[in-house]
């Protein structure tokens, strides 16, 4: 989670001029388009010119039409961790006394230590690196467009004798963050990209690897951690399971619940068409499966996650702190 | 009230005992029941079992794709799109639909994952196989059955020396099972059945600290030599047993002579165990082993059947025929006991080279 700029420390909560400081920081790095979103969302007035956003936003954190939390949740969106793909990759083999040497030698150096970047490039751009004794983590940056469908501005139009439908949609800019993230106790590490669908994941992944072999970090792409394992046993009840698919070469199982709370364990049929399947004639495993506060303590939230066992990528379904996206990997690992 | 609430009740109940359906849609329960859908006063009912605290209220939403149709939850609505067909709900200009479920409180129902069955003393217990053929066909799926064997037992059971031997074969055997059944995949506990003298064998193991790693999921005793006072609650308190069902023969004429002669028994398979954790179910015309003729086990294992239902369903919910509490028991006049035993002994020390030369023919 993204901590509010300003004076506020520890619990206190920013001040109204804090407020307005962050937002002007953030109109300053980013263009028109993605403060609409955040204007748009919480159907404040927009305005037709950046000068009017400002003012705007500035009567919206006066008149507390727009809060801290607000802002937070909307920096959580971009910054913050869950809601994005995941994949998971054997940690590199370099030493991680190495790393800090490495990283000053290198021409990212000027990136080492930065805070939040506002920054949202149309290209996929490193913003900040940072290094301490346990872990490394990398972080991209990506303006993405997208398209909401805007049906009140559907229109026919007779030309001659044709008669023409025309269906609108709205611009809609995305913020997109991409990471690298290695622990150095874990024999995995990974990579998160946002949720944004126009993202190219094959892309991120190169310009990624690129990076990372610039800093000496890997030289050539890192391997592939696959959850097939780890789907088999989570859906053979040990964990809840919204659905979960086994392919063979040829064909494929699929199994899934219709239930609001619980998966395929808590319907008996189901279930038993489950304990019917024999893992090991089964390659490939997918799923999805519910994290729940009440099976595992220590989440902040329930998280459903989609797994996809032979590319070790995982999709989370909500926005989640750091360290429940690490509590998800770790039951995970132990069951794969 | 409406005259239909007692049979929706009555669903209810039906459900939470057999620990199925518990969240369900108000249009699938409506169904169920035979009332047609929308009905006020069906509606009704549910809400005031919400406001009393019977049933809750699920909030959910449904892909609006008419194609898939699934369950989403908030964080999937948050993202705005659907994990299970890929709509992007704000490119397509849907929301998803809003739907309501209802929950009660209750157990689910539980699978046999592997079972484990012993037989009693003086018998070949061609019953075993009659088990393990019936539970592979009542699954559907495949449930492993480790038929244990541990010979023609005749004098064996007089003296105590042999009983510790025989039950650390056992726990061996089972250990052994258990890493293999792991080895394939299944990593449940496995349930248990035990008759007469195999029951005496597998209380000695459960008490034996050597094996103290061994845990076992739920256990049917049939025709039972384990002393009435057996603590079973200690062991299903510290998770090296689930539960407890004791079938008891109303007509068994073995198991009140067995604490004479069989050192450490008692007669739980005739006056049921004392412990409140274990379900004791008398059938009143049975005799020591009714519970294993093929007739009686095509009953007690088929659907709903009593063993069926021990294995599989909610225990909170249990009810049998003749389910009943043990109230006292009283070992026999110890001197009696003791001059009986030292029969047994001095049977078992004359015959035992016959039987010794007996058991290399026929272990």
């Amino acid at each position: 989670m993204v901590k509010a700029t300003g004076n506020a420390t520890g619990n206190e909560k920013p001040s109204k001029d804090d407020r307005k400081a962050e937002v002007r920081q953030i109109i300053l790095a980013q263009g028109n388009d993605f403060i609409k979103e955040l204007l748009r969302a919480h159907g404040l007035k927009i305005g037709a010119n950046k000068k009017d956003f400002e003012i705007n936003l500035t009567a919206a954190i006066e008149s507390d039409a727009l809060t801290q939390e607000m802002i937070d949740a909307w920096l959580a969106e971009i910054e913050g961790w869950g809601n994005q793909h995941l994949y998971l990759f054997a940690a590199p083999t370099i030493a991680e006394s190495k790393l800090k040497a490495q990283l000053q030698a290198s021409k990212y150096a000027a990136l080492s230590g930065l805070k939040q970047s506002y920054a949202f490039p149309d290209r996929l751009t490193l913003t900040s690196i940072a290094l301490d004794g346990d872990h490394l983590s990398l972080v991209w940056h990506l303006g993405k467009e997208g398209w909401n469908r805007a049906k009140d501005k559907d229109r026919t139009e007779e030309v001659e004798l044709e008669r023409y439908r025309y269906e609108a949609y709205r611009q809609r800019r995305d913020r997109s963050t991409v990471r690298f993230e290695w622990r150095f106790a874990d024999h995995y590490c990974a990579i998160l990209i946002h949720r944004n669908k126009e993202i190219d994941h094959a892309d991120a992944m190169q310009e990624i690897w690129r990076v990372l072999a610039a800093l000496g970090i890997a030289e050539k792409p890192l391997a592939t951690v696959p959850l097939n394992n780890a789907v088999k046993s989570a859906s053979n009840g040990k964990s809840s399971t919204k659905s979960a698919r086994f392919e063979a070469e040829g064909g494929f199982v699929e199994l899934g619940s219709t239930l609001a709370q619980g998966g395929i364990e808590s319907v008996e049929a189901v279930r038993q068409a489950r304990l019917a399947v024999n893992d090991n004639a089964f390659a490939k495993a997918q799923g999805i499966f519910n994290f729940t506060i009440e099976e595992h303590k220590d989440l902040n939230r329930s998280i459903a996650v989609q797994i996809y066992g032979t590319e070790g990528r995982l999709r989370f379904w909500a926005q989640c702190p750091r360290d429940d996206v690490y509590r998800v990997l770790n039951f995970l690992q132990q069951h794969n | 009230m409406s005259a239909n609430e007692p049979a929706w009740q009555e669903e209810i109940g039906r459900r939470r005992a057999l620990g199925e359906a518990l969240e369900f849609d108000p249009v699938d329960f409506a169904a169920a029941v035979g009332t047609p859908w929308p009905d006020a006063s069906l509606q009704s009912f549910l809400d005031k079992a919400v406001t009393s605290g019977t049933l809750d209220r699920v909030d959910a939403w449904r892909c609006p794709n008419p194609n898939c149709r699934r369950t989403l939850d908030a964080g999937m609505v948050e993202s705005g799109e659907c994990p299970h067909c890929g709509s992007d709900f704000r490119e397509q200009g849907t929301q998803p639909e809003v739907i309501v479920r209802y929950r009660f409180a209750g157990e689910v129902s539980r699978d046999i994952h592997w079972m484990i069955v012993v037989h009693g003393m003086n018998s070949r217990a061609r019953w075993q196989e009659d088990f393990s053929w019936r539970i592979a066909n009542r699954l559907k799926y495949s449930a492993p059955v480790l038929i244990y064997k541990y010979g023609w037992a005749t004098i064996d059971v007089l003296v105590a020396w042999r009983h510790r031997q025989l039950a650390q074969d056992l726990g061996a055997r089972i250990r052994r099972a258990i890493a293999d059944a792991s080895e394939h995949g299944i990593t449940d506990l496995p349930d248990v059945v035990v008759h007469s003298f195999g029951s005496r064998l597998f209380a000695l193991l459960l008490g034996d600290p050597s094996f103290a790693d061994l845990s076992f999921g739920r256990v049917i005793c049939a025709g039972s030599v384990v002393r009435p006072d057996f603590n079973w609650s200690a062991l299903i308190e510290v998770g090296r047993i689930e539960a407890v069902l004791n079938h008891v023969g109303g007509n068994d004429a073995t198991v009140p002579l067995a604490q004479f002669l069989i050192p450490g028994s008692g007669p739980g398979g005739k006056v049921g165990y004392l412990d409140e954790r274990c379900l004791n179910v008398c059938s009143a015309d049975f005799g020591h082993s009714s519970c294993l003729s093929e007739a009686t086990m095509e009953q007690t294992l088929a659907e709903n059947g009593l063993w069926d239902r021990f294995l599989r369903h909610p225990l909170k919910a249990f009810s049998a025929d003749g389910l009943f509490t043990a109230q006292r028991w009283k070992p026999a006049w110890a001197p009696l006991r003791w001059f009986t035993r030292l029969i047994g002994v001095l049977i078992f020390a004359l015959l035992a080279p016959i039987s010794a030369v007996r058991r290399l023919f026929d272990p």
